[in-house]
């Protein structure tokens, strides 16, 4: 296939990068987060050592899976879309390989940083100032291109897909950019621009639409690209991905207060982002349903296709915790849930569930055609389906019992109207969930490494370079 | 190059990388839920408060213009109208406040001294103090009693016992658990004797188990030290081995002295010599500690009940009485409230090794 110039192939190998980076990545955030999850259960771990204690590698476990996991799933998958559904190669090259390189820069520097206390102690949002410019000029980067590359498309209509991404693209910047405003002082420290009330209501509108674009638009436009691909199948409705886009689209925005309930925060604010919560449920389904109701027809797959299962079943738990986080974001539930590990489950239903195995079928799918073979153990793939799926179910379930656990002993009261447990009491009682909480995140570690370790293995097998012209016009 | 084919199916006719896409509409069961979410956040704005407002609001509801102290403009949600607060009736005008208003020009005042400061809806912090409200409401009766009585009479009453137990669980695991452990018994920590802390269940007391002992003990505090060598500064390494055996034998009961100091099991001669000029002046001739011998300031332990402050290993007896101990309480007079002191003082009591009457 040499015969096809360059210009018409498509751009496989930052792709390719971007894939294989992402596993190191989930393997390396997964098992730091196993780790921390083991302290938890027996904080003698932290053998005093205040680099590897809890609160210093916390934020190296959630930015190494958000960002670096995540972020190059996203990269890869974004740039490998894009291309496909627009039939023509990547605009502006060495921008786009810019961006990739700045954001392992970025991702690197997390991991070094942050255990040596430079923080600026923003849930997810914890690198200094220069990390953060580092990793705003990679995002502006993949922007740049992939904009680029939609302006190339050969056909008028622009795939739904891209629509979730190019939102992504947009207000992942916007809040980034306006959540990380602060003076630096020097290399390791940074005043934020916002005090008080202004800084946690930033915080959250950072924090949550982090979820709702990063992890939620991103993610379903992966899914918008590689569900009906992998099935070979149309979708379903385009009338509810319109409707869910526009929707989901306005309401995300609104919700972060809900993680302020019974704060300083104004109550009529503490409202708002609850409402809006609730009427969330929908517009987040309609993409669940539309992946879904795309299997029809090619539900048999699920039987012989582990990277379909991967699929279908991050449909699921993508469902599963969109109901459950609006059930969170009301006020009386809230009562309970709030600091308590349920919260905790619930990130990593979504975590685990919808956005690792989403990514991990996406990832699977993208190997073989782009190296245009099979994966060298389809049987290791399915293993690492049971082994994932098993891992995340043992975690969301003791993080369940723990964080329900937690809320009811520090609200009982017996009969005189005293409490019943101390602080300490709920602490003991949550050592046999920690326990369990570990061994879930282990297994979900043991399952990355076992495809990274497929996929050197599909690779190496590989003999000849290969590539691919753009699909030919219709 | 076209995004619309000709198929007679039911599709848009558009296609990108193969993927087409289908007219369907959206499911009904979808649509209804849709509309429900959108029902249910018109419904939970106008219940709660929701919608900010500017001060124009606040004016009429309060009666006043331009008042600056209360710019809190939102709407209040119709639970302003249901929420009766039963237990929390809010934070009212005093006549000082509205002078002090008037006095920087807002003449047209109509408040009175009395009137609700704000419109009491459904308000996070109304909610708390009505959930406070509710559980004091409960414990009124027995608290109010316990600001009347005494420990001893708290003790004797079965009752109030029984509720001030329940009620001394959390205070005592979050103010004395750090050091005694969640259930009393202490800490005798061996690798780091200096943060060993002494059992509260047992009869073994350092400053006395009655009622006004323990008060005293949890209200002020307490300092211990046990100079190194015993202050004896002529004491040799050979001395503080002998004396180390010696303490360990009255321990385990192998060696005993009688109240007059006299070595009355054991041969320990030369070691009692130099515990008698040594040692005694704190621990007492008989080595019963200092509270067995009438004085309740010192703290100096009982070396005769095989109890120890610190640790009993040849090591750690050998480290105490080479280097000395310093052993602090803190004061809670000053972070707990009366109250609170009492149903500590009652716990503590109770743990086991309360002692009766008066301190003698």
């Amino acid at each position: 296939m040499s015969s096809v110039a360059e210009k018409d192939q498509y751009n496989y190998d930052i792709v390719k990068f971007c894939v294989i980076t992402g596993i190191v990545m989930g393997v390396l955030g997964t098992l730091v987060g196993t780790f921390v999850a083991s302290e938890l259960a027996f904080p003698w771990l932290n053998m005093d050592i205040a680099e590897i204690s809890f609160g210093r590698l916390r934020p190296v476990h959630t930015n190494v899976v958000i960002f670096g996991f995540g972020g190059f799933l996203l990269y890869g998958a974004g740039l490998y879309m894009v291309q496909h559904t627009t039939h023509a190669r990547i605009a502006f090259e060495k921008v786009a390989w810019t961006g990739v390189a700045l954001w392992l820069i970025g991702c690197l520097a997390v991991v070094v940083t942050l255990p040596l206390g430079m923080t600026q102690a923003k849930e997810y949002h914890e690198a200094e100032w220069w990390i953060d410019i580092i990793l705003a000029l990679s995002w502006v980067c993949l922007t740049i291109t992939f904009l680029g590359t939609v302006a190339r498309r050969k056909m008028s209509h622009i795939y739904v897909g891209l629509w979730f991404f190019m939102t992504m693209l947009f207000m992942v910047t916007y809040i980034f950019v306006f959540n990380g405003l602060c003076i630096p002082v020097d290399m390791s420290f940074s005043y934020s621009a916002y005090a008080g009330i202004h800084d946690a209501m930033t915080q959250w509108w950072w924090g949550h639409n982090a979820v709702g674009f990063f992890l939620t638009a991103g993610f379903i436009g992966v899914m918008y690209y590689f569900v009906p691909k992998h099935a070979n199948r149309p979708i379903y409705s385009y009338r509810l991905s319109v409707l869910h886009f526009w929707s989901l689209t306005f309401l995300y925005v609104w919700v972060g207060a809900h993680h302020l309930h019974y704060t300083a925060i104004p109550d009529w604010t503490l409202s708002l982002g609850a409402g809006m919560s609730v009427a969330l449920i929908f517009p987040s389904w309609g993409g669940m349903i539309n992946g879904m109701m795309t299997m029809s027809g090619a539900w048999d797959k699920l039987r012989t296709d582990p990277v379909m299962r991967f699929m279908v079943v991050a449909l699921a738990f993508y469902g599963m915790s969109t109901f459950e986080g609006p059930l969170m974001g009301t006020k009386s539930v809230n009562a309970l849930s709030h600091y308590t590990d349920w919260t905790v489950g619930h990130v990593h239903s979504g975590a685990l569930g919808w956005n690792a195995m989403i990514a991990i079928g996406a990832m699977y799918h993208m190997i073989t055609r782009m190296w245009n073979t099979e994966m060298a153990s389809e049987k290791l793939v399915n293993l690492h389906f049971w082994i994932h799926l098993t891992g995340a179910v043992f975690y969301i379930t003791a993080m369940w019992g723990s964080g329900v656990l937690q809320g009811l002993m520090w609200r009982a009261f017996d009969e005189y109207g005293n409490l019943v447990y101390t602080f300490a009491d709920s602490v003991a009682a949550m050592h046999p969930f920690y326990a369990l909480r570990a061994l879930g995140g282990f297994l979900v570690f043991l399952g990355l490494s076992i495809m990274l370790f497929n996929t050197i293995k599909t690779i190496g097998a590989v003999k000849a370079g290969t590539n691919t012209p753009l699909r030919a016009a219709d | 190059m076209s995004d619309h084919n000709d198929q007679n199916d039911n599709s848009t006719g558009h296609e990108w990388d193969g993927i087409r896409e289908l007219k369907n509409p959206p499911p009904t069961w979808w649509a209804w839920g849709f509309y429900i979410g959108l029902s249910f956040v018109t419904a939970y704005y106008i219940i709660y408060p929701s919608t900010p407002l500017n001060n124009k609001i606040q004016e009429v509801v309060n009666g006043v213009t331009g008042m600056e102290v209360l710019v809190d403009g939102h709407t209040k949600g119709i639970m302003a109208l249901v929420n009766s607060n039963p237990y929390y009736q809010g934070d009212t005008w005093t006549q000082a406040e509205i002078d002090a208003l008037k006095a920087k020009g807002h003449t047209e005042l109509t408040i009175k001294a009395g009137d609700l400061k704000y419109q009491d809806g459904w308000t996070a912090v109304n909610e708390m103090r009505d959930d406070v409200a509710e559980i004091e409401l409960i414990r009124a009766a027995s608290m109010k009693k316990l600001e009347t009585m005494s420990v001893d009479e708290i003790i004797a009453d079965d009752q109030m016992r029984q509720f001030t137990l329940g009620r001394s669980k959390v205070l005592f695991g979050d103010n004395c658990a750090a050091c005694h452990a969640s259930g009393g018994q202490g800490n005798l920590n061996a690798a780091h004797p200096e943060y060993s802390f002494p059992n509260l269940t047992d009869d073994d007391w350092l400053f006395g188990g009655w009622t006004a002992k323990i008060m005293e003990t949890i209200t002020s505090g307490r300092e211990a030290a046990m100079p190194a060598k015993g202050g004896n500064e002529d004491l040799t390494d050979a001395d503080v081995d002998s004396l180390a055996k010696f303490v360990i034998a009255m321990a385990d009961g192998s060696a005993a002295v009688n109240d007059d100091g006299a070595l009355t099991k054991g041969s320990f001669a030369g070691a009692n010599a130099l515990f008698q000029e040594t040692c005694a002046g704190c621990h007492g001739a008989n080595a019963k500690g200092s509270l067995v011998n009438g004085d309740f300031d010192t703290g100096a332990v009982n070396l005769t009940d095989g109890i120890w402050r610190f640790g009993g290993d040849m090591a750690t007896v050998r480290d105490t009485i080479a280097n000395g101990r310093v052993a602090k309480m803190p004061a809670f007079g000053g972070r707990l409230d009366e109250v609170s002191l009492k149903i500590l003082t009652v716990r503590v009591h109770q743990l086991g090794g309360g002692m009766d009457g008066e301190p003698q």
